[in-house]
């Protein structure tokens, strides 16, 4: 019986580790996605002078994701009659109460909309590379904290998990 | 809800809530009549009619005074955001329409658009900024708007014509209707290519046209005319050329290439009649070119699409 509660804590103490680097690796993954995302439009506007709302669309009929959903919530919002910007900090306040992104990260995404669509197309090229070098390099550190987290985390939770078995045995 | 109504709805769609249900909410007969909107900031919501001018109530109801109670005042927000929806939330996207003073919106609605300008060290206006007014123009799809040109000019064949009218006389409708009716069976499906540089005849989305355009009808949608008079001209073998607003010199280099190639040309020019327009330069100018047959010129805003005056031009070619 003993040993079988100690290999459940041990378990469940990896599990929590485990989930840990998941939301890591998430938030890596959810980042990733936005920087396609911004170069994706930073694309369309240069070579079509597409509008935001029109490559929302197309992105959400073509793709599935973490973006094509985040998209369709912002046009759901619009279509009730909400701002892009409005419904932009909805979609991101959203994704972070999945537990996809840090305040941190949320924040910089916000920012960012606050440009969206609000100035001549140089405006816009200069707001798109301006946050695709901030989130690559959110991205970079975000990638660096899962390199030396992951290993300590796990090692971390198994020594507790260990040092609870002998406590409680 | 009949398709004048539509017309109306589809051309406020950008509008902030507050303001359309108090349009929409209108009398079907005010509504149906309704010309132009316009939106000026902290003053009442303009409605016109064909024969009225009213001010919009907040309960949906006119006024035909400024100075009553009631009435529907357009804040500075909701013009804001009214500017913000109708550019879809994407400047950059109409930054040359914008500078031009105008967008057109899906079903062919011109919105005009006064701002202040700002001026770039060449003397041009490189962008506009503090909207201060809207005014929508509802577009509308009448048809036999061309009947009038149509029995008085094409009764023997195929022509250019000239249609001269001032603004709101109903130039833009008349060359639907015309583009609809040359490119069908009764004369015999021509081919008929459309330069459409504001989106105002054939209201094109997506490649679709949203107004209703002939069987035999091609439409290069948002191609400055000159260009795309040109490109018309090499790619699609039209029949006949259709274009609205003409006037400037890249046009006129265009006009004599298509009436060099013996393409017919219809087109518009804003002029309140036709001993004005004989005094303009640009008349001359075009006139030079021998492009066109005859001028129909348009009665005026309260009578859209009829014809008042045919004049021949040939005596105008130099």
């Amino acid at each position: 019986m003993k040993i079988f509660g100690a290999v459940l804590v041990i378990i469940s103490s990896y599990a929590v580790a485990q989930y840990y680097i998941l939301l890591m690796r998430r938030r890596i993954k959810t980042i990733d996605s936005f920087i396609k995302f911004l170069s994706n439009l930073q694309t369309r506007i240069n070579y079509e002078y597409s509008h935001f709302i029109e490559i929302f669309k197309d992105i959400c009929e073509r793709e599935n994701g973490i973006i094509a959903d985040f998209l369709r919530e912002c046009l759901k919002e619009i279509e009730k009659g909400s701002s892009l910007k409005c419904s932009w900090d909805a979609g991101i306040d959203n994704l972070a109460k999945q537990k996809r992104l840090l305040q941190e990260d949320c924040d910089v995404l916000k920012d960012f909309a606050k440009g969206l669509g609000e100035s001549d197309i140089d405006g816009q090229k200069s707001n798109l590379l301006l946050y695709i070098e901030i989130l690559n390099s959110r991205l970079r550190s975000a990638e660096r904290n899962l390199e030396e987290k992951s290993k300590i985390t796990v090692s971390g939770c198994v020594f507790c998990a260990l040092f609870l078995v002998v406590l409680l045995i | 809800m009949n398709l004048e109504t539509n017309a109306v709805k589809e051309a406020i769609t950008f509008l902030p809530e507050r303001l359309r249900e108090s349009i929409l909410g209108l009398d079907a007969i005010v509504k149906n009549s309704i010309k132009e909107i316009r939106i000026r900031r902290m003053c009442p919501v303009a409605i016109i009619t064909s024969d009225q001018h009213l001010f919009l109530k907040m309960n949906g109801t006119t006024a035909t005074r400024d100075t009553e109670s009631n009435l529907c005042i357009a804040t500075n927000y909701d013009v804001e955001d009214a500017v913000r929806r109708l550019c879809s939330y994407s400047v950059h996207a109409f930054q040359n329409e914008m500078k031009n003073g105008y967008i057109t919106v899906m079903g062919g609605h011109r919105v005009g658009i006064a701002a202040s300008a700002v001026v770039n060290e060449k003397g041009e206006i490189s962008a506009i900024r503090n909207v201060s007014s809207l005014n929508i123009r509802v577009a509308r799809d009448v048809s036999g708007a061309a009947d009038d040109v149509i029995n008085n000019i094409f009764y023997d064949k195929i022509k250019s014509v000239l249609i001269v009218g001032e603004p709101s006389s109903g130039k833009t409708t008349v060359l639907r209707d015309l583009a609809a009716r040359l490119s069908g069976a009764d004369f015999g499906y021509r081919r008929i290519c459309i330069v459409d540089e504001r989106s105002e005849i054939a209201a094109s989305n997506l490649g679709i046209n949203r107004m209703r355009l002939g069987v035999g009808c091609d439409v290069l949608d948002g191609y400055p005319k000159s260009e795309g008079m040109m490109i018309a001209l090499r790619a699609m073998s039209p029949d006949v050329i259709i274009c609205d607003e003409i006037g400037s010199d890249n046009d006129v280099f265009a006009i004599e290439n298509v009436a060099n190639a013996g393409v017919k040309l219809v087109a518009t020019i804003h002029a309140e009649s036709f001993s004005r327009l004989t005094k303009r330069p640009q008349f001359q100018r075009i006139m030079a070119t021998g492009a066109f047959d005859v001028a129909a010129v348009l009665s005026g805003r309260h009578n859209p699409g009829a014809v008042n005056e045919i004049v021949s031009l040939r005596r105008y070619w130099k």
